[in-house]
């Protein structure tokens, strides 16, 4: 899944970011925080946990930590397993 | 006389079900539901994984498992070294559903059996960060000691390899697992059916974690309930305390005397 930009209200288009989201190539909103990408994925307020570049994002840092172009970003969440 | 049975103690919780139910290989989210809730159980695990992204807006899991009505229990499975399992076990925590983990260090793809030796060491560093450990282990009464000394809180040896549906491969060693433990002991792995959960409760084992039996049965909700009534049966023929097996018979009333 990628976009090759977002579009803000008044439909001027914001500048994104190549990163890598969950091991496929993603184009980001420039300077987004993890909070941010979240909200974009519709997964903000979730029990998700989030690696960037391999380490672990604590939640209270979400709206503090932004990305970088070429970062790598994990979210994971819980499915069916014994 | 009426048995009264204790609850299963897991850290600083209280459990009356001694059931315990995976949420994987299920075909559908809402027969896994009503699986769990026949089950009784009132711990569930489940896996870690990656979110699909293809699939934004579909219903997940955990619209199907409230976490308030059971304890989750999140499970390192898929991990064959100490780090990947220490790695996941420190994701769990970030997803804020408690410090319990099951961990799962597998040594051979194909049986799935633990790596013993990666699972202690796994064990030892969990406990040492506060995780309360349920360790995935092998039927071995050694290595079982071996784990509860590294501070798993509960241990959890497998009755035959997971999903395999052999049920209790070796009484004698889960006994012997039972005698070396003072942590509660139970069986994780190999259940196929109902007697196979019976036998491991009459053998005095703490607890049955099963998954593939549920799921996999031609009618899961029936086998759920089925394996409830095992567990109870199980349990309380336990408690009541067994006859002995004797080689020749002993009759069942006085000899003829006329």
């Amino acid at each position: 899944m990628s976009q090759t930009a977002t579009r803000s209200w008044s439909g001027v288009r914001s500048p994104t970011m190549k990163i890598s989201l969950n091991g496929e190539d993603y184009e980001a909103e420039e300077g987004a925080s993890v909070h941010g990408l979240l909200e974009a994925l519709d997964l903000a307020g979730q029990r998700v946990a989030v690696l960037l570049d391999g380490g672990v994002v604590r939640k209270a840092h979400f709206q503090e930590v932004h990305l970088k172009p070429g970062c790598k970003i994990d979210v994971i969440h819980m499915v069916g397993g014994g | 006389m009426n048995i009264e049975d204790k609850p299963l103690k897991i850290g600083n919780r209280e459990y009356r079900s001694r059931l315990l139910v995976g949420t994987g290989k299920y075909e559908s989210f809402e027969v896994m539901e009503k699986a769990l809730r026949e089950s009784g159980a009132e711990i569930v695990t489940v896996a870690l994984r990656r979110v699909d992204l293809s699939k934004k807006g579909e219903k997940t899991l955990l619209d199907h498992i409230d976490p308030a009505r059971y304890t989750i229990l999140p499970n390192t499975a898929g991990c064959y070294t100490r780090e990947d399992a220490v790695k996941i076990a420190h994701h769990a925590r970030e997803l804020e559903i408690g410090d319990l983990i099951k961990l799962e260090v597998i040594g051979d793809e194909r049986t799935l059996l633990p790596d013993v030796v990666a699972t202690l060491d796994a064990t030892k560093q969990l406990a040492d960060e506060g995780f309360t450990v349920m360790a995935y282990t092998n039927d071995d009464p050694v290595a079982a000691k071996q784990l509860e000394d590294a501070g798993a809180t509960v241990v959890m040896p497998a009755g035959a390899p997971i999903g395999s549906g052999l049920g209790i491969l070796n009484r004698n060693n889960i006994r012997l697992c039972l005698e070396a433990l003072s942590v509660p002991c139970i069986v994780d792995a190999g259940v196929g059916t109902a007697s196979d959960v019976t036998v491991a409760f009459e053998l005095g084992v703490d607890g049955v974690l099963l998954n593939t039996a549920i799921a996999r049965a031609k009618d899961p909700i029936a086998m759920a309930r089925a394996m409830k009534q095992a567990a109870a049966s199980g349990r309380l023929a336990y408690l009541a305390g067994r006859i002995e097996k004797k080689r020749y018979a002993t009759a069942s009333s006085p000899i003829v005397d006329f």
